[in-house]
């Protein structure tokens, strides 16, 4: 049995397919255009694994476009996602801290479930989009920053936490002729401590996994470090993990209803164009 | 909440952030603040946090050490080191619009619970343990509601009073006075209770009855010096100095060291008014500070304000209401405190009354700019919007609109908080002084 | 004339409606806001109390008189009336309740003309001289509404003011009582509209209304369908469906709630014997439970919290729910600090809790569905 994953995120649109392992993943960008276009990703990705979309058991969709899926059997939020596929990588996670491009959250786990959870109020700082914002402004790669950041030998304060004025504070301080890794390091502190304060509302407990497309900056994640006090975990690819988490999902919803004999509730499961107007 | 700081990264030391000080006399408060709080380690007499609430009297006279967290916050937040309490609240759940007095005073006692001991960073020694806390309905909800939550870190018996102001309507209404007063008294005699039998020890109301005269005295000094400096031209004492000056009025008053330091400042501003000794070379710009918290977090600003020839000249803020008269045939105390509070009240709304504005006086916290611009000779008012503060923002749109309605007076509005660096943006305040600048400038140009 | 609850929907849809009516029939509509001024004096006094409220359009006019950091709900009662959407009240009674509030007395009075203002004090201790102090406010309050109602309010017909809403209050318990069964045959939104319909007309007539609605849902009426939680929503001034229909549309029943707007203004009733203005006087202050009003700690922390909090965990096990949502509006003070300790009180009674804190907008509201789902997946 095959089990597909589908994380629309924000930025980025996620698929996975999985039989006791990941048999294939693409990551695509979710763009104003594709956000319509979920279908040519999953299309994609049963491509890579040679496989029919009939041959699928079932298909989770979750993220921030989750029911802009038309072919997905079920939505789930990226809450519960994350929460599973990151139990299913680390079993010993407690803590989970996802920064996406739109939102952060943290998510406490006991026994693979979601115990409690925060997300952030509505608000770019935080998130992956004042990075992007930040590094459009200093001409600086999104993927650089992190590395960059670590030269730092006295990182700056970033008071602000308006992602306006940061980004204006950023420059001053840039023009001031402060080196760009100081300011940088300064920028991810103040992200980290951000996500910290939101998180730290849970009690955050070993171990603490990051996840989302800001896991990928290691400014951030050593700074995270510093607020909790000891090394976080990351994954290898930490985009998946809410991809992987609902097609864990949908395994664990199809075995139940087989094992008590109960039918499957399936969706319409319309591998085409979403369209917003029923 | 252990933090292990990377080593070979550190952080950028703040600069100072404290304003430069015009007169000798607000070179004092910094010496009397750090004493109000070693004084509560090393005097070995039992120390209560309180909500200032003008009952320092009661305090002084039984012989207890009160220690103040809104001071201790504003202390925080000129040292720069108010956000790791802040933050520490704000992980327990509290709201980051919630009074940052109140989050800095929560953090506190949340991170000395922590770590078993004062938090290292805590300005001037920290806080001394208390034995009682008190907390009163004066001026704003947050006042009793913030410590009714120590108990989450500390457990240490607390106690909350009314202290209800007279409404407007008194004014009108002579006949809800007494009412009032009975209250107040009631709710006094509450606490004095409370005291009483937390110490095992009676009130010595003779001792009190001298302190709480003393106390006036003090009260009428202070009202006078800042009256004096606000209608001087030049203004000797800035509304930064009288930010710093009202600290014994609030948190010393009825001790002796308070009554001298009024006579010093009243005398030290006479001294100038009559000598024609001002602060700045050339007042270009008479500003009224007209509400809102000072940024205690950069008080500087008031420097950069100077720089470009403007100088407030007064804040309505910390404001001594006109002084009441207290008849001698009140006796008790307690008495004359309430009397003193209700009447200080009533001077107010009859001030406003006189210039046909009638509720006024419900903005505790909040002085009506309209009393002031005339007198003061004031070219512009600025006004605070705190993020976290409701007690002194809520009215200042209001203020501005009866300010245009009848004078030409531009106002501005500055955006941030009084303690939570984070709300403030430096670049943005300049931006918008430079631009009252040019308006007032404008407005002399024109003629007005 | 539409019948039970298409009489309430009618009414929430249009609240002036029926005031605006009766005035025009030659009544005086007395505006308040809050839960607290006390609507039988108004009653007694021949005159027709209306709870005034926001609404979720946004805000335009307000921002000229009143600051953006402040309490969302109170500008937007300030922008109606500003509007002039509340030029049919003859006059306003307007408690100092919190300092949003309170501070926004004047500005409504200078802004905002009605030919009565009286201001209400409330003090924020429950002491024997804070009782009194009340007692003695709201003899002045009845003066007040005498004078301008031009009648005399005799103790007989206070007391039978205080009969009449206190058979208000029971008929909202009633059909609050019916919502323990599962599922709930009136849903969490039909009882917002309940509720906001029943402040915005007389209290007779809103009597005959909700028994009306209490013998429809009790007799066979197609009601909720039963969703995979029951949630108690608590939380201060919600006036308006939305929020509680997206908690209902992600898929849970809200069973009861502890707000402004419901249990929190009928959950007591008036004491009938004695001196009517002190039995008023021991309601409000001492048995309305907003954490604006100070109660003082019994002993130790469990005893303090339990003296203010236990009333809810109550109410999440008499109505069997599965969790509890705190929906907090910023800039509300009292109930800011409450929360985290709510929060607190109810996880250590094994009740799952989401804490939202909200602008109270309709964007706003409509931003939090992915936590209001995930949170029903928790608690699944």
């Amino acid at each position: 049995m095959y089990f597909v994953g589908v994380d629309l995120g924000s930025t980025m649109t996620k698929v996975v397919i999985m039989d006791e392992a990941v048999l294939a993943c693409v990551i695509g960008p979710t763009g104003a255009e594709h956000r319509r276009l979920a279908y040519k990703v999953m299309e994609e990705t049963l491509r890579q694994a040679n496989l029919p979309f009939d041959e699928i058991s079932y298909v989770v969709a979750t993220g921030y476009g989750r029911i802009n899926v038309p072919f997905a059997d079920k939505q789930i939020t990226e809450i519960t996602c994350h929460a599973k596929g990151v139990s299913s990588l680390f079993p010993t996670v407690r803590t989970a801290i996802d920064i996406g491009g739109q939102d952060a959250k943290g998510i406490k786990i006991a026994n693979g479930r979601v115990v409690g959870f925060v997300m952030n109020d509505k608000c770019a700082a935080g998130t992956g989009r004042f990075l992007e914002v930040i590094a459009n402004d200093l001409g600086v790669r999104l993927e650089e920053m992190g590395e960059l950041s670590l030269n730092s030998k006295s990182r700056v304060g970033i008071s602000s936490t308006c992602t306006v004025f940061a980004a204006q504070e950023v420059v001053s301080r840039i023009a001031e002729g402060t080196p760009i890794e100081d300011v940088l390091a300064g920028l991810h502190e103040a992200i980290a401590s951000r996500v910290y304060r939101m998180v730290e509302r849970l009690k955050i407990e070993r171990d603490v996994v990051v996840t989302g497309g800001v896991a990928k900056n290691i400014g951030v994640v050593k700074a995270l470090e510093e607020h909790v006090g000891f090394p976080v975990l990351v994954t290898e690819e930490p985009l998946l993990t809410g991809a992987i988490g609902a097609a864990l999902l949908g395994k664990e919803l199809t075995l139940n209803a087989l094992e008590s004999g109960r039918p499957i509730e399936r969706g319409a499961r319309r591998l085409e164009e979403a369209t917003f107007f029923k | 909440m252990s933090e292990q700081k990377n080593p070979e990264v550190t952080q950028e030391v703040p600069k100072r952030t404290s304003a430069k000080k015009w007169t000798e006399s607000a070179k004092k408060v910094r010496g009397l603040v750090r004493d109000m709080y070693v004084r509560a380690f090393t005097e070995g007499k039992p120390v209560a946090w309180v909500m200032f609430t003008l009952v320092n009297e009661l305090f002084v006279a039984m012989d207890i050490v009160p220690v103040y967290p809104e001071n201790f916050a504003g202390l925080c937040a000129t040292k720069r080191v108010g956000n790791p309490f802040i933050d520490r609240a704000e992980a327990d759940g509290f709201s980051n619009v919630s009074c940052s007095y109140a989050r800095i005073g929560l953090g506190y006692a949340a991170l000395w619970k922590d770590m078993g001991e004062i938090p290292p960073f805590a300005p001037d020694g920290g806080m001394a343990k208390p034995i009682m806390t008190v907390g009163s309905s004066l001026v704003c909800d947050t006042r009793y509601k913030w410590f009714q939550t120590y108990s989450r870190y500390m457990d240490v018996p607390y106690y909350a009073f009314d202290m209800p102001s007279p409404p407007a309507a008194t004014v009108y209404r002579p006949d809800v006075r007494e009412q009032y007063i009975k209250y107040n008294l009631a709710q006094l005699q509450g606490l004095v209770n409370f005291m009483e039998e937390r110490l095992g020890k009676k009130m010595d109301w003779d001792k009190l009855d001298e302190i709480v005269r003393r106390g006036e005295k003090t009260y009428v000094l202070w009202y006078d010096a800042y009256m004096l400096a606000g209608r001087a031209v030049p203004c000797p004492f800035p509304a930064e100095d009288s930010f710093n000056c009202f600290v014994p009025a609030f948190f010393l008053m009825g001790k002796v060291e308070a009554l001298d330091f009024y006579q010093g400042l009243y005398d030290e501003i006479k001294y100038k008014v009559d000598n024609k000794m001002g602060s700045i070379p050339e007042e270009k710009y008479r500003l009224l500070w007209g509400g809102g918290l000072p940024p205690w977090h950069t008080m500087q600003i008031f420097n950069y304000v100077e720089e470009q020839g403007a100088l407030f000249v007064f804040q309505s803020t910390y404001l001594p209401l006109r002084p009441a008269d207290i008849p001698d045939r009140i006796t008790n105390p307690l008495e004359r405190m309430v009397y003193g509070r209700y009447e200080t009240a009533i001077n107010r709304a009859e001030d406003d009354k006189k210039l046909g504005l009638f509720g006024l006086c419900n903005f505790v916290g909040l002085g009506n700019p309209l009393l002031f611009v005339d007198e003061f000779k004031v070219d512009g008012v600025v006004m605070h919007w705190l993020r976290s503060c409701r007690g002194t923002t809520i009215g200042q749109v209001y203020q501005k609109n009866l300010l245009e309605e009848r004078t030409s007076i531009p106002t501005l509005f500055l955006e941030s908080d009084m303690c939570d660096i984070r709300d403030y943006f430096e670049a943005d305040w300049k931006m918008k002084l430079n631009a009252l600048f040019e308006t007032m400038e404008a407005r002399k140009r024109a003629g007005s | 004339m539409a019948k039970g609850l298409d009489w309430a929907k009618r009414l929430y849809e249009n609240r002036s409606q029926r005031a605006k009516e009766l005035r025009e029939e030659g009544n005086k509509v007395i505006g308040y806001i809050c839960a607290f001024p006390p609507r039988e004096l108004i009653t007694a006094a021949g005159l027709v109390p209306y709870r005034i409220t926001g609404t979720l359009e946004p805000i335009t006019e307000a921002d000229a008189y009143l600051e953006t950091l402040m309490c969302p709900y109170v500008r937007s009662c300030l922008d109606l009336g500003i509007k002039k959407r509340y030029d049919f009240l003859d006059g306003m009674i307007w408690p100092h309740t919190c300092d949003n509030i309170q501070k926004t007395f004047d500005i409504w009075k200078h802004y905002v003309p009605h030919s009565y203002f009286h201001y209400l004090d409330v003090p924020h201790m429950p002491d024997p001289s804070s009782f009194e102090f009340f007692t003695k406010e709201l003899d002045v309050l009845k003066e007040s509404l005498e004078e301008f109602g031009g009648v005399k309010i005799t103790e007989e017909c206070l007391k039978e003011a205080i009969g009449v809403h206190n058979e208000n209050r029971a008929l909202l318990r009633q059909l609050t009582g019916l919502r323990k069964q599962a599922p709930p045959p009136i849903s969490g939104t039909e009882m917002t509209q309940v509720m906001m319909a029943a402040m915005s007309i007389p209290v007779y007539e809103s009597n005959e209304m909700l028994k009306n609605i209490i013998e429809e849902v009790s007799t066979g009426k197609d009601g909720p369908q039963e969703k995979t939680a029951r949630l108690l929503v608590y939380g201060c001034e919600i006036d308006d469906i939305a929020f509680i229909n997206l908690v209902e549309e992600c898929g849970a029943n809200v069973v009861i709630d502890d707000l402004c707007m419901g249990t929190r203004d009928y959950w007591k009733d008036v004491a009938t014997e004695g001196d009517p203005l002190k039995n008023l006087a021991d309601r409000i202050l001492g048995e309305i439970m907003c954490p604006r009003t100070f109660r003082r700690s019994p002993g130790t922390r469990q005893q303090d919290l339990d003296n203010r909090f236990s009333y809810i965990r109550d109410f999440a096990q008499e109505f069997n729910v599965n969790g509890t949502i705190l929906y907090i509006i910023r800039y509300c003070d009292t109930f800011e600090f409450d929360a985290p300790e709510v929060r607190d009180y109810l996880e250590e009674a094994g009740i799952p809790v989401l804490y939202l804190e909200d602008d109270y907008s309709l964007t706003s509201i409509q931003g939090f569905k992915t936590r209001i789902q995930a949170f029903l997946e928790m608690i699944e």
